[in-house]
């Protein structure tokens, strides 16, 4: 091990300068789409923010109009989807796209950076 | 000044009625057939003489295989694999529908809720159907994330089904609203240009051209959007988490 061998040795710089620029149109491509991503980041977060407010005034009405309680599941419905809205808004800015469940987010924020207020 | 909505209403052109049920062949049906039509051709063509160094339309071709082979990969990993047909379909039906509707004089399909809140439903019903044939009854777990408090869970449950029933309404209701409202502001922007007359209507129109631009990027996001959205639902399904 502790000898060097010039062959391992030449192959190991290779392989640094190939990773170099590898990294290198990785960043540029990747950075050509970042306009994109986050366009439609925002296309996104404003869509999820309105319908979930509709969606859930409506389901709240149509049981409303099903059981008889007026207005007690609208009111209900209509809260919940103001909460589910502005939960999937801060979702998306934390980047964690639309999954359900915060699995994925913990195990990526290992330490302390995870605020669970949602 | 013509009316901005004449744009977006249904004609149709071979009236057919069964049962009492409109299934008239329609300007929206032809624009489908057209988008059809179009793809198909240009994948035959794209692929028809496959070359180690490709020309521009097999390269064009390529470019849109591996831009959304790429989009499943990173959202749904190699399992997606065998997902990528359906992904891939409704990528290009979207952007074709978005993108023919850039045609003047011509129909958007995806600015009815009809046709989007359609393609959104299948896939809904699809994701979900395909989660309870994976895991069972154990795809009710996607709606009690691991890792959330017990006193938490009485709020988390119902924000989580709701998110999840409203999946198909915010598929559709973003593709459909951003397609009628960019098609509407074109058309009133036009109308001031008419309105203005020749030498202050140079306004309106110019800044009509860079609408359109931007336009054309808004149909070309609304499809990503809406393939990457499919992806990262059947993501749910496929691995529970």
């Amino acid at each position: 091990m502790t000898e060097k061998d010039p062959r391992l040795e030449k192959i190991k710089a290779d392989l640094e300068a190939k990773k170099k620029v590898e990294a290198k149109t990785e960043s540029i491509h990747s950075k050509k789409f970042e306009g994109t991503e986050s366009m439609s980041t925002g296309l996104r977060a404003g869509a999820e923010l309105i319908t979930s407010i509709l969606a859930g005034g409506l389901i709240g009405y149509l049981l409303d109009q099903w059981l008889s309680t007026t207005p007690l599941f609208l009111i209900a419905m209509l809260v919940l989807g103001v909460i589910t809205g502005f939960v999937n808004v801060w979702r998306t800015t934390q980047n964690i796209g639309y999954q359900v469940g915060y699995k994925d987010l913990k195990d990526k924020t290992d330490n302390n950076t995870i605020k669970k207020d949602g | 000044m013509a009316d901005p909505l004449k744009q977006f209403k249904i004609e149709p052109i071979v009236p057919i009625e069964i049962g009492g049920i409109d299934l008239s062949f329609t300007n929206s049906s032809m624009w489908m057939m057209i988008a059809v039509a179009v793809s198909v051709i240009f994948m035959s063509i794209a692929t028809r003489r496959p070359a180690m160094v490709p020309n521009r339309i097999q390269a064009f071709a390529e470019g849109m295989y591996e831009f959304i082979a790429g989009m499943v990969r990173d959202n749904i990993g190699s399992k997606g694999r065998e997902y990528f047909p359906m992904i891939f379909t409704i990528f290009v039906v979207v952007l074709l529908g978005n993108m023919l509707g850039m045609i003047p004089y011509s129909f958007t399909y995806t600015s009815h809720i009809a046709v989007t809140m359609g393609l959104a439903l299948a896939i809904f019903l699809f994701v979900t159907i395909l989660g309870f044939v994976k895991h069972g009854t154990h795809f009710f777990s996607l709606f009690c994330p691991a890792g959330v408090p017990w006193a938490l869970k009485p709020l988390i449950i119902p924000i989580e089904v709701l998110s999840y029933l409203i999946r198909p309404v915010t598929l559709s209701v973003r593709l459909f609203a951003n397609m009628m409202a960019g098609h509407l502001m074109l058309k009133v922007f036009a109308g001031f240009s008419v309105l203005m007359g020749v030498g202050l209507g140079l306004v309106p129109m110019f800044f009509n051209v860079a609408l359109i631009a931007f336009e054309v990027l808004i149909a070309f996001l609304q499809a990503y959007v809406f393939a990457i959205l499919s992806c990262i639902y059947l993501k749910d399904a496929i691995e529970l988490h």
